[in-house]
């Protein structure tokens, strides 16, 4: 019995301890919901989705459209995005540079955003007005990082080590 | 007395070890240290706010990808040595992913990457912008040359044009910065872009080191530097005052 209390004891300072030092974050062992979404005058319809091993872009501030996801209606992520039916070109020759904004009209376009089993995903134009109200539902069956718990952790320990000894 | 049994001291051996280990990794992780197997520090902020990811396209080798890396952050007109990057150079982190795979196009005279195979190969590391630098024969880009574009968080790099291109795409995708050059044809929403103003430029008039000079994405906007890198970036070589000071509020 005491054995077994030992252990778990070590177990959880080795945890605790390891996660401190090695603070730094691993996108293999994060996931995105990568949203596939279509642009067409001003408004903007879901697609389809799909789970990926990696992470997400942070909360970004600039740009005239706002994404949310919620959990449960619990806000997890929100962030700002740039007008999908623009795209700057630029070109610099004979000491001018010419391009612009130029319109791209509708357009097929992807959102990355943490990934949640079950995702709410809202999008708000720049006069707050929603455009987008999605139910998504990700299974989560990715094929994440396989390495989980003290040993998948010993595992990406030896795997880092061989490719600094490479 | 405390006894150990075999798994216990296995177990506190690893993990010794491992810090060790651990320890050397973080020590060297400034300039090209792996963080994980696919992505690359290339220089790590301390207040890690902004997270960028360089992408190659069209490269033979990895050299030439990080020395052009290395121009574009450390380089003269590199964002360590132009304002107000330089000021929040601490704030930002920059990233690489060797073996991207990212598929591009040129449609009309434009570089255009591939959203899907950017956003993939971005996610290995921490990316808020991603910007895929495509290594372009300058000779080749003489006779035709090549647009660069940004579209939402990616900026898709002609690297035959001047080294200020990375700096002028990189604040229209993260800091709402519209061109200040004229173009026919070509309208802006004065909403969306604060760097350019109505006739008197009541937005930055009151701001030190402003002017207020016709012409910023269309004839009738004004712009509050006669020749920044929003303008021309192969004359102008800064933002100006009132531009810096629009960025930083999105890299602070």
């Amino acid at each position: 019995m005491e054995r077994i209390f030992n252990f778990k004891i070590y177990t959880i300072v080795i945890l605790l301890l390891s996660m401190s030092v090695y603070g730094a974050i691993d996108c293999n062992k994060q996931s995105y919901l990568l949203l596939e979404l279509h642009y067409k005058d001003g408004l903007i319809t879901y697609l389809d989705h799909s789970t990926k091993v990696g992470c997400a872009p942070g909360s970004l501030k600039a740009g005239n459209f706002k994404i949310e996801v919620l959990d449960k209606d619990k806000l997890i992520y929100s962030s700002m995005f740039q007008d999908p039916s623009k795209m700057f070109v630029d070109v610099g020759e004979n000491n001018k540079i010419s391009g612009g904004l130029v319109d791209v009209g509708e357009k097929k376009f992807y959102l990355a955003v943490p990934a949640v089993e079950e995702a709410n995903v809202k999008i708000y134009n720049n006069e707050n007005v929603q455009v987008l109200n999605a139910d998504i539902q990700s299974t989560q069956s990715v094929t994440r990082s396989r390495n989980v718990g003290l040993f998948g952790w010993v595992e990406d320990l030896l795997r880092n080590v061989s490719a600094l000894l490479k | 007395m405390l006894r150990l049994n075999k798994v216990q001291i296995i177990v506190i051996f690893i993990f010794i070890v491992s810090i060790i280990f651990i320890l050397r990794v973080n020590k060297t992780s400034v300039d090209d240290t792996k963080r994980s197997s696919d992505c690359f520090v290339v220089n790590e902020g301390k207040n890690e706010k902004v997270n960028v990811v360089f992408l190659p396209y069209g490269y033979s080798d990895n050299k030439k990808f990080l020395s052009d890396i290395d121009m574009y952050i450390n380089g003269e007109f590199g964002f360590k040595n132009l304002e107000p990057f330089k000021s929040n150079f601490e704030n930002i982190n920059f990233y690489s992913v060797m073996d991207s795979n990212v598929k591009c196009d040129v449609v009309d005279n434009t570089i255009i990457c591939d959203e899907l195979s950017t956003r993939s190969a971005a996610s290995r590391c921490p990316n808020d912008y991603i910007i895929v630098l495509y290594d372009r024969d300058s000779i080749k880009d003489f006779i035709v040359p090549i647009r660069s574009s940004a579209y939402l968080n990616l900026a898709s790099i002609n690297t035959a044009d001047d080294p200020l291109v990375v700096p002028h795409e990189f604040v229209h995708i993260c800091c709402n910065l519209a061109d200040e050059y004229v173009e026919e044809g070509i309208t802006i929403d004065l909403s969306r872009f604060e760097n350019c103003d109505v006739e008197t430029c009541p937005r930055w008039n009151f701001f030190n080191g402003t002017g207020c000079y016709q012409g910023c994405g269309e004839i009738n906007f004004y712009r509050s530097i006669e020749t920044g890198i929003m303008r021309n970036y192969l004359i102008g070589k800064e933002y100006g005052s009132w531009n810096e000071y629009l960025i930083s509020r999105y890299i602070q």
